[in-house]
């Protein structure tokens, strides 16, 4: 049909525009990208019921992942546009709203029976404009987050952070902190020699290996997260876990920038079969005798326990991590979970 | 004058400084006449033959200076310098006759180099009756040619120090023969030759257009400290050596620098001791006269106590000195030989066979843990693991280096020459290292009498990510690797000035000595066995 084809189309070039960037653009943009490309797959596909909706977004959400195992807001995002679907088909009838103390993990029969067949055509306008208040929340994340810095950042600090380079939502947090007249130091922690010289003025760089002697004179340390779980564990490119290790040696907290849409549902059982490793970096002039024998490795993300992060930065506000998994039921319908 | 203190220190001790001076005036005089002389050195009577020399060479080296334009602003930058010094002495010049011609003396004495004192008290005796517009005239061109000649005079120095006496002439030769070379010499005397601290660049500049990059990098630590300079002639070329491949870094680890150390004491001892020979002095003062020998030498390394030495190394260098100090044999002959003996069973005893030992100790535990993670590299955790690698099949080696391409590549290669398999990450991935190694295997430079163990920049973490992982952290340390201090906080000489990590001893699970295996705490234990107390 051609609804099909065209989704077909849109989905395949969704995969490839991911796949061709390297290095990889910036987490908002692709969730800004996956927000479009949904809202343009539900606009073709036309759902009659609820119930089409729901299976159609994650059919599509589980064979994008699939095809693209790293990024996870690709799931986040297709069960945040259903929770958006859910409410507002509850508030189109008037409906109670569920209430998650008093109710187990599934709505009672009489909810599902209305949810199930409830007419699209009538909240299809609805729909689309909370997913365009969506994107917007999406898009206005990093300026929120930024705001925070002069909360947590003081005078005479000195912050340790790490891979300032291609994070955006960590630079303008710093900025923001610098820019409302806060002085302190950054301490960057660089991955190559290359970056150690591209470095903004703010910044001193130094290498993953010098981390252990800088930290007795570092006041806080701020991470950004690639993913975090309800448990409030988190994944923060790869070095991070030694930062966080060193830092809890001398009594530093950790701050984590979170946006919203990095929140995951779902734990996260294996996190090997999340990396995507990448280049040898042995020098070359043993590539020859190293055929074979040696196994590089090159992980993407490093897993932090609860226990070593002291606050995520969300857009909204800071939080603790034990609060992580209350602050899931903002965003995701804990029907989509136990359906998933 | 700013250059004339320097120049009347440097006189003292450096005679032939002095010949080369001569040398390179008589040289000098010649390019000039080559250069196109002008009419002043034919005015001057013959008796001050210096100072006619004096006064053509800013002459010649006037026209000279104008092809090489870079040089020439320099030039008169100098010389309005020298310009508003001649004018201040011109004040005191016309208030005093007397005093000008004192005031001249001193300015003659460092040109005349130790001459006889005639020639200078001739020269104000021509001066004085003339106009005061000639005397700034003289004065400036003298004090132009002091400032060159000493700035000269320092960059014989260096030249001196990275040849022996031997050759001192053909460095001469090399830097006032060719043509080339003297524009290089008058480019490191032009700038700024007003201040005689010349900046490290600079000497560079000299450096690498005669000699090796290795002696550059002698000069630059010596004339840091100008004072030194001279003393340098008295350093073993085999320390100079040293130190170079130090700076260089060129020496990756501890053990080698030891090595190295002792086996360029064993160069000295033996030139030491020929000489002694040829003295006939006697016996019974060898040691105490080694003793007196070696310290300067040892200063030299240490910079005159900026940079301690490695604490290995301070070890093996005390109970070097013990030694020397005990010595007591009826000949030179013999005494050389003793100590020639002590310091082959020092290599042995402390590296050969306490490699053997440790690996033997350590090859027992790894057959529990098949999976092994190193960092950086370590010469005796590279003995052990290959050991262990021939003993037992099925072991797994993951390796965790500093930076790409650092000094854990040394491992791989290791491995790999032999054929065997390795995994290798870089710090990112120490996390993931860890999670999957059953044992962390780490060198170390030091081990202090409270447990700490100096380690390699990075140690702390991996050591960190160990523990969260709840697998043991092994560090393997040769007994004379222990010292009797608490921890301290500093930077050590000879190893690329590089800083070292401590990594507290609640951290490490295990020593391994040559002696036995040991928790850490057990430090003070190995220090009373080996007597290496009362060290500090």
């Amino acid at each position: 049909m051609d609804s099909n084809t065209d989704i077909e189309d849109l989905k395949r070039e969704f995969i490839f525009t991911l796949r061709r960037k390297f290095p990889r653009d910036s987490s908002s943009s692709i969730a800004i990208m996956t927000v479009n490309l949904i809202r343009k797959i539900i606009f073709r596909e036309n759902p009659r019921t609820m119930a089409d909706l729901q299976r159609s977004l994650t059919s599509h959400c589980k064979r994008l992942h699939a095809s693209e195992r790293s990024e996870l807001i690709i799931i986040n995002i297709g069960l945040m546009i259903s929770k958006l679907a859910r409410d507002e088909v509850l508030q189109k009838r008037g409906g109670r709203e569920p209430e998650p103390l008093y109710s187990l993990w599934r709505d009672d029969d009489e909810t599902m029976e209305r949810l199930k067949n409830a007419d699209m055509k009538k909240i299809r306008k609805d729909l689309q404009a909370s997913i365009k208040e969506l994107s917007t929340e999406i898009e206005s994340s990093r300026e929120c987050i930024a705001s925070q810095s002069t909360e947590l950042l003081f005078n005479n600090d000195i912050v340790m952070v790490h891979s300032l380079a291609t994070s955006k939502t960590m630079h303008s947090f710093l900025t923001h902190a610098v820019k409302s007249g806060r002085k302190h130091r950054v301490i960057d922690v660089v991955d190559e020699e290359e970056h150690l010289e591209t470095a903004p003025d703010f910044v001193t760089p130094i290498e993953l290996f010098e981390v252990a002697s800088r930290m007795p004179e570092t006041s806080k340390v701020v991470l950004v997260a690639a993913a975090y779980f309800p448990d409030g564990s988190c994944l923060v490119p790869a070095g991070g876990h030694q930062i966080a290790l060193l830092a809890k040696r001398h009594c530093v907290p950790v701050y984590v920038l979170a946006p919203f849409y990095k929140l995951c549902p779902f734990f996260m059982t294996d996190p090997a079969s999340l990396h995507s490793f990448r280049s040898n970096t042995l020098p070359f002039d043993m590539s020859a005798n190293s055929a074979g024998h040696v196994d590089c490795l090159h992980p993407a993300f490093d897993a932090l326990q609860s226990d070593l992060v002291t606050l995520f930065v969300s857009n909204t506000s800071c939080i603790i991590p034990s609060h992580v998994n209350r602050l899931k039921e903002d965003y995701y319908h804990s029907q989509d979970i136990a359906d998933f | 004058m700013s250059g004339n203190p320097n120049i009347t220190e440097k006189k003292h001790p450096a005679d032939k400084i002095k010949e080369t001076f001569e040398k390179l005036k008589e040289e000098l005089k010649t390019l000039g006449m080559i250069l196109g002389v002008n009419n002043d050195s034919t005015t001057q009577p013959p008796a001050s033959s210096t100072h006619s020399k004096e006064s053509t060479k800013p002459d010649d080296k006037n026209p000279y200076h104008k092809d090489v334009t870079a040089d020439d602003k320099k030039a008169r930058k100098a010389a309005k310098a020298a310009e508003k010094k001649a004018r201040a002495e011109k004040s005191v010049a016309n208030k005093a006759a007397a005093a000008a011609g004192s005031t001249q003396q001193p300015q003659k004495k460092p040109e005349q180099a130790g001459k006889n004192q005639e020639k200078p008290k001739q020269e104000p005796k021509q001066v004085v009756p003339d106009s005061t517009a000639k005397l700034i005239e003289e004065n400036r061109q003298l004090t132009k040619t002091t400032e060159q000649l000493a700035a000269q005079m320092e960059s014989l120095v260096v030249v001196e120090e990275t040849k022996t006496n031997g050759d001192l002439k053909s460095a001469i030769k090399k830097t006032t023969g060719v043509e080339k070379n003297v524009r290089h010499v008058h480019n490191v005397i032009m700038p700024s030759a007003v201040t005689f601290d010349l900046p490290k660049n600079q000497v560079k500049i000299v450096a690498s257009d005669s000699d090796e990059g290795v002696a550059s990098e002698i000069e630059s630590t010596a004339i840091s400290q100008l004072d030194d300079a001279t003393c340098l002639a008295h350093i073993h070329p085999a320390f100079l050596t040293l130190l170079a491949q130090s700076e260089l870094e060129k020496i990756p680890d501890v053990e080698t620098v030891c090595i190295k150390f002792i086996k360029a004491f064993k160069e000295f001892l033996r030139d030491w001791t020929a000489e002694r020979e040829k003295n006939q002095t006697e016996a019974s003062s060898f040691g105490h006269d080694l003793d007196l020998a070696i310290r300067p030498q040892l200063a030299h390394l240490t910079q005159n106590g900026h940079w301690p030495l490695p604490f290995a190394l301070g070890n093996t260098v005390r109970l070097l000195k013990r030694t020397i100090k005990r010595v007591d044999d009826q000949t030179n002959a013999e005494c050389g030989e003793t100590l020639q003996n002590y310091l082959e069973d020092t290599l042995s005893i402390n590296f050969s066979s306490a490699y053997k030992a440790i690996s033997q100790l350590l090859v027992r535990k790894i057959r529990q843990f098949k999976k092994v993670v190193v960092f950086d590299w370590c010469p005796v955790v590279n003995h052990v693991l290959l050991d262990a690698r021939e003993q037992i099949e099925d072991m797994q080696l993951t390796v965790i280096d500093a930076n790409s391409s650092g000094r854990g590549t040394r491992h791989v290669k290791s491995f790999v020459d032999r054929g065997y398999n390795v995994k290798y990450v870089t710090m990112k991935g120490a996390s993931w290292a860890s999670r999957d190694g059953a044992v962390l295997i780490l060198g170390c430079s030091a081990i202090f009498a409270n447990g700490a163990v100096a380690a390699q920049k990075g140690a702390l973490a991996s050591v960190l990510t160990a523990n969260h992982y709840n697998i043991p952290v092994i560090v393997v340390a040769e007994h004379f690797k222990f010292i009797d201090k608490g921890q301290v906080y500093q930077r050590v000489a000879l190893l690329g000035r590089q800083n070292i990590e401590f990594i507290q001893s609640d951290l490490v699970t295990a020593v391994v000595t040559d002696l036995r295996i040991l928790g850490p705490t057990s430090a003070p234990a190995v220090l009373k066995a080996k007597a290496l107390t009362d060290m500090a």
